[in-house]
């Protein structure tokens, strides 16, 4: 045993894989010490369905673990109602979210932030069935500025220039807008992100190919199956 | 314990079964090799040849060792009802609670990007072809109850919907995480009455 203890940590498990013939492994959200690695023991039988049901993605849990670093033990779980129940897009949408952030986040990096956004995201998920594509960019913004990416939408660098709603410009993940005839957004849809608004169906468009834009360049290259599964949804 | 040569790979090589471990596949190599060695042939020669034998059904991709199941080629069974499962064992599950007179369909797994496994993987493609034939007028998500059981569910069920057939979900009696495996058959049979059609 350790003496580092961890009681009824709040948290979410993002994915869990299969170790073993009845235990788990799990990628878990906590609270206050970030994502952390748990295992789970013999929790995959008959014995114990209650709490591989509460170790499902999306619950809100009480995580308790022992164990410094790297892997520790999972020594006992409970949910923390109210429950978060997706359904349908909306589950595709979490999976989508929680892949974002098995890839981008480092292990026992805390960021309370982090939990925090990622409760709301999901509470407001299981709600909004109509505007899952606006809840998730902004969901995207703020996640970006809790890691420390947060971008900066409203200066064209290039030119020393506030961005103009008129104009059309490119965009550099690290940088921000660069004002372009040829850009692929708008300084109007620029803004309303900024403004925390996206009405139009052009902004969400736009919006959506910016944050794509941004989020290939930290996942350096990683293919999201999740971001395919969607379109495949979509198209059947 | 670290052993070399053949005897090491046979205790190696039973680790392998589920339940399992180093100890209890040493006693079983050692049962084998000195107390029944007729037994051990046999079931050698066996294995081999369910390995060579036994693929998947090509209707519903269960295993079997001709190309058509007992029940895809069942002449009694429903072809139009098809209830679509995880794994072959669901099958046998299902089964024994003999509510169900259709054919199955068996994924092998559910949808879960996270782990790479997407429509590709499920056989989803030869499901669709065989919703598209118009021999099937309804289908059954018999998937597990957890959130990969579900997004896989509602995959299918829109895969229904775009040769308008009727899906229904059936409707576990058990919490979320519940896999089919570990309901009971009472619990199943009302699960599988209790189906509710999908909009
Ligand atoms: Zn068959």
């Amino acid at each position: 045993m350790s003496d580092h203890a961890i009681y009824l940590e709040p948290a979410f498990v993002l994915h869990s894989r299969a170790y073993r013939e009845s235990s788990l492994i799990l990628d878990v959200l906590t609270q206050r010490l970030g994502k952390v690695s748990l295992l789970a023991k013999a929790v995959k039988n008959k014995k114990n369905t209650e709490i591989s049901a509460c170790l499902q993605p999306f619950n809100p849990i009480l995580v308790s673990f022992y164990g410094n670093t790297g892997l520790r033990v999972l020594s006992d779980v409970e949910l923390e109602p109210p429950k978060i129940l997706l359904e349908g897009k909306a589950l595709y949408c979490g999976f989508y979210v929680n892949e974002l952030l098995k890839y981008l986040l480092h292990t026992d990096d805390p960021c309370p932030e982090i939990y925090l956004i990622y409760r709301r995201f999901l509470e407001q998920l299981q709600e909004n069935f109509d505007n899952l594509e606006t809840l998730l960019r902004f969901f995207e913004l703020q996640l970006l500025e809790a890691l420390g990416y947060g971008l900066q939408l409203t200066h064209d660098f290039s030119q020393d220039k506030a961005v103009v709603s008129e104009k059309k410009y490119h965009f550099i993940p690290d940088r921000g807008p660069v004002e372009s005839k040829q850009g692929f957004i708008s300084g109007d849809t620029l803004l309303s992100l900024q403004n925390k608004v996206l009405k139009s169906r052009q902004a969400l468009f736009e919006a959506k190919k910016l944050m794509r834009l941004v989020f290939d360049f930290y996942l350096q290259g990683r293919q999201l199956r999740s971001r395919t599964l969607i379109k495949q949804l979509y198209q059947s | 314990m670290q052993r070399n040569g053949l005897l090491g790979q046979l205790i190696q090589g039973l680790c392998c079964l589920p339940g399992v471990g180093p100890k209890s596949a040493q006693r079983m190599a050692f049962h084998l090799l000195q107390r029944d060695r007729t037994g051990a042939e046999q079931l050698a020669k066996t294995l081999l040849q369910t390995l060579d034998n036994i693929d998947y059904c090509q209707q519903c991709r269960t295993l079997t060792e001709d190309k058509l199941c007992s029940i895809c080629s069942h002449p009694g069974r429903d072809q139009s009802t098809v209830c679509i499962v995880e794994s072959p064992a669901d099958v046998w599950v299902v089964e024994q609670t003999a509510v169900f007179n259709g054919v199955y369909f068996v994924l092998h797994g559910r949808l879960s990007p996270l782990d790479g496994i997407g429509p590709e993987e499920l056989g989803l493609e030869l499901l669709e072809q065989q919703l598209s034939s118009g021999a099937v007028k309804e289908i059954i998500l018999a998937t597990n109850s957890t959130v990969e059981g579900e997004a896989t569910a509602h995959f299918v069920g829109e895969l229904a919907r775009k040769y308008q057939i009727k899906a229904s979900r059936i409707a576990h009696g058990v919490p979320m995480g519940g896999e089919l495996e570990y309901i009971d058959a009472g619990t199943l049979s009302h699960a599988f009455n209790g189906r509710r059609e999908i909009d």
